[in-house]
């Protein structure tokens, strides 16, 4: 088992930076996901530790090794695809098995092939764990989405590589098959204990699969963080507005300070922030606040209410506050605080307001 | 597992459950529009029947003109149908036509050409599909626009070069020209185009190499293309005239169209022994096309990746 590194690692096409001076520490036996929209780099870092992709400039370690210059089959990696990449004339066994026929293993000290005897032991075992044992005599056309991607982790985990690359594995399957196969995965790697690299877009299965959060844009890594500590603590406005759905409410503001305590005048309204550093008084700042941390009160913020979802278990309401557009996600629906068309006031607890600087869109603390 | 079912099984359910109005389920007969389809489907069957025949007729009329006694047949007014029947007129032809030495030789040319032919151009294919170097697309280039020079703009040099060589009447000398084949070169590019790069990505992480995954992956998966290209390739080296008749000058190294025109001209007397010869001259190339028909099925790629 080993950890991955990325030591200021950068990648172009032509002229084009895909990964831009990336410095990352991947944990042995760590659950890290990058996280990001399309085009940020995520896959192409993933790629590159596959050995996919060359590394234009930096270092990149799997363990202690510098795999720059190590071919993709010379890597002890395995790499689940989105589109699963099953060979189609080959049956189940067969593609499960191939990895085992290709390369030379570690057995009892000694490093060769594996024999006939011990490659069934293999998949048969690789079998049992992802439940594809009365499967193994089918061709992958023969097979469902779901089925067709528990093959692929199957060929991936017969391996027993040092380190998992999945990219978007789940993201071909339907919602309710995804929100399955994501306990499935996490459970597959409490028995595995070996380091998956996994990526996606999609902040769900980023929240609630990762150890920790690795969040991507343009390139660029934005924050490395447990998915706790990056939804509550976001680095940036990037990441303030990418993680958490509905996104984090964003309007600009100004500092005012009296007394020790920091107020934000929003519009015709004021937000107590409570005590800040990072500020000072006549400073202007871009306000965040996540939607469930808003409220409809009777003093704060006029905010003009455009429209009213109503989910069942909560109401979305839709407003502008000073021109610019905010959700408050009300949880006590049963309460009509609003209708659409007229004024409102909201409000936030100090403490979940947060701060960003609008030129270099940093948080503030 | 629900059972499968055809058009004529779905029963039209209530839009809206619950609400007691439930529409009586529709048979096939009452079903608007199933006559017109049928109607449509009896076209096609019978457009479809008369093109089979146009294409089977000028067939049936060698079997004809073959099997009947040729005074007779003329006599008869060239009907479609045999006249006086000759029975034994293909063992007659085969025996006199020395056929079996003329099929031998085609069917030697024809094995050395379509396997050459085949296995250069997968490997041609699997260069210009899948690897990187200079001047690769110009090299492409240059390779299609030999498709477009016919034979006879290359025979006199060919068929000098091989006069130099010392290859006339030789299996070396029929096929040596045809052992690649820039069409066939195409075509599988084009197939191993198709294969997802997904999956040759997968193949590299589970340790295929350039010819592990040519063999293994890429081989397989275009099956239906290669299979295609062996027939073609095949159906032109056996019905191959104006190249065997430029360097085969020995009687004994004639091949079966070579042989097919002077056995008919040697019995002007009896024109059916010409059909017959003709007809026999054709079954190898229809045993492939059987042969081959089975291969030649598509979608091997379903299930490969989704979407």
């Amino acid at each position: 088992m080993s950890g991955v590194t990325f030591d200021q690692v950068t990648k172009r096409f032509g002229d084009v930076v895909a990964v831009d001076s990336m410095s990352l520490e991947i944990r042995d036996q760590e659950f890290m996901v990058l996280l990001g929209p399309s085009g940020c780099g995520k896959s192409t870092a993933l790629r590159m530790i596959a050995g996919l992709e060359t590394v234009s400039e930096g270092e990149l370690r799997i363990g202690d090794t510098t795999v720059n210059d190590v071919e993709a089959k010379d890597r002890d990696i395995a790499m689940v695809f989105q589109s699963y990449a099953l060979y189609p004339h080959m049956t189940v066994r067969d593609n499960v098995e191939v990895p085992l026929k290709t390369r030379s293993y570690d057995v009892d000290g000694d490093r060769r092939k594996l024999r006939k005897p011990e490659r069934a032991d293999r998949v048969a075992e690789a079998a049992r764990i992802l439940g594809l044992s009365d499967l193994l005599d089918r061709k992958p056309g023969a097979l469902s989405g779901g089925q067709r991607q528990r093959v692929a982790l199957a060929r991936a985990i017969v391996r027993r590589p040092e380190v998992f690359l999945m990219d978007e594995p789940l993201s071909n399957l339907d919602a309710k098959l995804r929100a399955q196969t994501r306990v499935e995965l996490v459970e597959l790697h409490r028995q595995l204990r070996t380091t998956i690299i996994y990526v996606t877009h999609d902040q769900v299965e980023a929240m609630t699969m990762a150890d920790r959060i690795a969040v991507m844009e343009a390139g660029r890594l934005q924050q490395v963080g447990a998915p706790r500590d990056v939804y509550a603590r976001p680095a940036n406005l990037f990441v303030a507005r990418f993680i958490g759905s509905p996104p984090m409410n964003t309007v600009d503001g100004r500092v005012r300070v009296d007394g020790g305590r920091a107020h934000v005048e929003v519009g015709d309204g004021r937000l107590d922030v409570g005590p800040r550093t990072g500020v000072a008084d006549g400073d202007a700042v871009v306000v965040g606040i996540r939607p469930e941390h808003l409220r409809i009160a009777e003093d704060g913020v006029t905010a003009h209410v455009r429209a009213i979802e109503w989910l069942g278990h909560e109401r979305h309401v839709y407003c502008d506050v000073a021109g610019t557009p905010v959700i408050v996600r009300d949880t006590d629906p049963g309460e009509d605080h609003a209708a659409p068309g007229t004024d409102v006031r909201v409000q936030a607890a100090p403490d979940t307001v947060h701060l960003f600087d609008p030129s270099t869109t940093e948080r503030i603390d | 597992m629900s059972e499968p079912t055809t058009d004529d099984d779905v029963v039209v359910a209530p839009t809206t459950p619950g609400l007691g109005d439930v529409p009586a389920a529709r048979t096939p007969s009452a079903r608007p529009g199933s006559r017109a389809r049928l109607a449509k489907q009896v076209g096609w069957y019978l457009t479809l029947t008369l093109l089979s025949l146009i294409v089977l007729f000028p067939v049936w009329m060698i079997l004809v003109r073959a099997l009947s006694q040729p005074i007779a047949y003329l006599t008869a007014g060239q009907p479609p149908r045999p006249v006086e029947p000759e029975w034994d007129v293909f063992s007659r032809a085969f025996r006199q036509g020395d056929l079996d030495r003329r099929l031998l030789t085609s069917a030697g040319m024809t094995i050395i050409i379509a396997t050459a032919q085949v296995v250069t151009s997968v490997l041609a294919a699997y260069a210009f599909a899948f690897l990187r170097f200079p001047f690769r697309r110009l090299a492409f280039m240059g390779f299609m626009a030999t498709l477009m020079l016919p034979i006879e703009v290359t025979l006199i040099a060919n068929v000098e070069t091989i006069r130099t060589l010392g290859w006339f009447n030789s299996f070396q000398g029929l096929t040596a020209p045809f052992l690649a084949a820039a069409f066939g070169t195409f075509l599988i590019r084009q197939g191993f185009l198709g294969i997802p790069d997904d999956l040759r990505d997968a193949a590299e992480l589970d340790g295929y190499g350039h010819l592990g995954f040519l063999w293994h992956v890429a081989v397989p998966v275009t099956r239906p293309i290669i299979a295609s290209f062996t027939v073609i390739s095949f159906l032109s080296a056996w019905n191959q005239y104006l190249w065997p008749r430029s360097i085969i000058t020995r009687e004994a190294w004639d091949t079966i169209q070579i042989a097919l025109p002077k056995f008919a001209s040697e019995n002007i007397n009896q024109l059916n022994l010409g059909f017959a010869a003709a007809i026999i001259a054709a079954l190898p190339i229809l045993a492939i096309l059987i042969f081959f028909q089975r291969h030649l099925i598509r979608g091997l790629t379903a299930g490969a990746v989704k979407g």
